[in-house]
């Protein structure tokens, strides 16, 4: 399979963060909080930095859509939105990719409806 | 510079009967007075299990297990509407009837011989039914717990033979916590953990900000404190005849973080003080920094409620230093991708507050355990620690209730 195959397209306006899809789309907090957990700082990073800063443009797009009919494209840049929310004290808060001083993660189940 | 004197204004003198001496380590630790717990308080009070709208079609249900009272339970809802519970045990020998966790169902049959039941508990069929002697089929539905509903939250009583009633239980809180919109906030998420505490080391963290400054210092420490409130001083409690609340403060000139102000801009944050609210339900003593209520719904609740969002904690004792844990945050529905990435941060946010004071109530119980201690020491901004273990002991050591009501204190 080539590299182009492996990349899961993203809406027009945000090719530059498709490189990010296979890591970072992922479709459950527990999964998202997984990644987050087994990523190091620099992978963390490099994908805050790149997300902070289209966040405003991503927002503004997904808004634009019914949530119950979300295309596959953005549905796929909706779950990389999310664990960007995930992420983001990684970086402001904490400098570790975990919650330093604290349970693992692990233990806890994590459930939405 | 404030003097000692202001510093202790809190109110606990306010209530001689509950003393200003150290209270006793040994409810913490001893095994003996955990089972008196169970039998005195958890066998005998309202329980908050769940929101009505976890059920909000007839014959839907959820089960969930009470280690303190070893109970499967069922909550359904009738075909009538009513909601019920009833013990999650088939009258013929004694199988779980139903082994999902939730769903919806008009009957439940039980696997194991096939006895099925209506949604309202009632026995519906028994096969083979003319091999059994004297089959009372009106005698043979499922057991019944004691059910009732308040502001949309589902209480059980394990208590057949209680007769007090559930707004007579919440009392004060309940007038307390009227016109908050429950209800409009039916999203929600969810995580459970087992911790390994006491059910009070738990709930105790929850009573008190003192710990804000220390061990939220990297999450919390510059939204929930301030120059001018340094120790995150509570501006406004209330402890009522069992139950308790506290207003927290919120530091009106907290700079949120790059990704906490996105997610502002689509909707509420339980941290962002939300000033002078005037909302019913919320912010009782209207202070003017006010970042949330939390409230304790004896025995095992505590609700932290915000403008526009709410969380609540369930803590279910399994043993002394055993705890199953879940925590709730509940949400509007979203409307738009925004408003989810408010709620995904604010889920996220409450998660990662709430793995910092786990481990730490985890370290205090391997601690308390050893005995070495028999005494706690406790500060005037302690006092809702102080009254719970007051009414734990009355319902220990007296079988009911000795703490006192009324009020305490407005800033």
């Amino acid at each position: 399979m080539s590299e182009t195959e492996q990349i899961e397209e993203l809406p027009e306006n945000f090719k530059e963060l498709e490189r990010f899809v296979s890591a970072w789309s992922l479709a459950s907090e527990q999964e998202r909080n997984r990644k987050r957990r087994s990523s190091s700082m620099h992978e963390i990073r490099r994908f805050y930095d790149a997300m902070l800063q289209r966040m405003p443009e991503v927002s503004k797009h997904l808004n634009g859509f019914n949530l119950q009919e979300l295309p596959q494209r953005e549905c796929r840049l909706l779950n990389l939105a999310f664990s960007f929310m995930e992420i983001a004290s990684a970086v402001e808060v904490y400098s570790s990719p975990d919650v330093p001083d604290a349970i693992e993660a692990e233990r806890l189940t994590i459930l939405t409806p | 510079m404030r003097t000692d004197e202001e510093n202790r204004n809190f109110g606990t003198t306010n209530y001689p009967e509950l003393g200003i001496g150290p209270i006793s380590a040994e409810p913490y630790y001893s095994a003996e007075y955990f089972e008196r717990e169970k039998s005195s308080i958890f066998s005998k009070v309202w329980l908050n299990v769940c929101r009505e709208e976890e059920l909000p079609q007839a014959n839907d249900f959820v089960t969930f297990y009470v280690p303190s009272n070893k109970a499967s339970v069922l909550i359904v809802r009738g075909d009538d509407g009513k909601v019920r519970a009833f013990y999650n045990l088939c009258s013929h020998r004694g199988n779980k009837v139903v082994w999902e966790s939730k769903g919806s169902s008009k009957a439940f049959a039980c696997r194991y011989h096939g006895w099925a039941y209506r949604s309202d508990g009632t026995l519906a069929s028994v096969p083979d039914a003319g091999g059994f002697f004297e089959l009372d089929r009106g005698q043979l539905g499922l057991t019944p717990i004691r059910a009732d509903i308040w502001g949309g939250f589902v209480f059980i009583n394990f208590d057949a033979a209680g007769a007090e009633s559930l707004s007579d239980y919440l009392a004060e809180v309940g007038d307390q916590l009227k016109g908050f919109p429950f209800a409009k906030y039916s999203a929600w998420s969810r995580f459970t953990a087992e911790l390994r505490v006491n059910w009070k080391t738990a709930i105790d963290a929850f009573q008190e900000t003192y710990h804000v400054r220390f061990l939220h210092k990297r999450s919390l420490g510059d939204s929930l404190t301030g120059p001018e409130n340094p120790f995150c001083h509570c501006g406004w409690a209330q402890v009522y005849d069992r139950h308790r609340t506290m207003s927290v403060y919120g530091n009106p000139k907290y700079c949120p973080t790059p990704t906490e102000a996105l997610a502002y801009q689509f909707g509420p944050s339980a941290t962002k003080g939300n000033i002078g609210q005037e909302q019913a339900g919320i912010n009782p003593g209207r202070l003017p920094a006010w970042a949330f209520d939390a409230h304790h719904i004896f025995p095992n609740c505590v609700m932290g409620i915000s403008a526009e969002t709410y969380f609540t904690h369930q803590f279910w004792p399994i043993a002394v230093d055993r705890t199953a844990w879940v925590v709730t945050n509940y949400h509007a529905p979203a409307m738009n991708a925004g408003q989810m990435f408010n709620q995904q941060y604010s889920d996220t946010q409450l998660r990662d507050i709430l793995l910092e004071d786990a481990i730490t109530l985890e370290h205090a119980q391997e601690a308390i355990g050893s005995g070495g201690k028999r005494s706690f020491m406790l500060h005037d901004q302690e006092l809702l620690i102080r009254h719970m273990y007051n009414v734990v002991e009355g319902y220990v050591r007296k079988g009911g209730n000795s703490a006192r009501p009324r009020l305490l204190h407005k800033q």
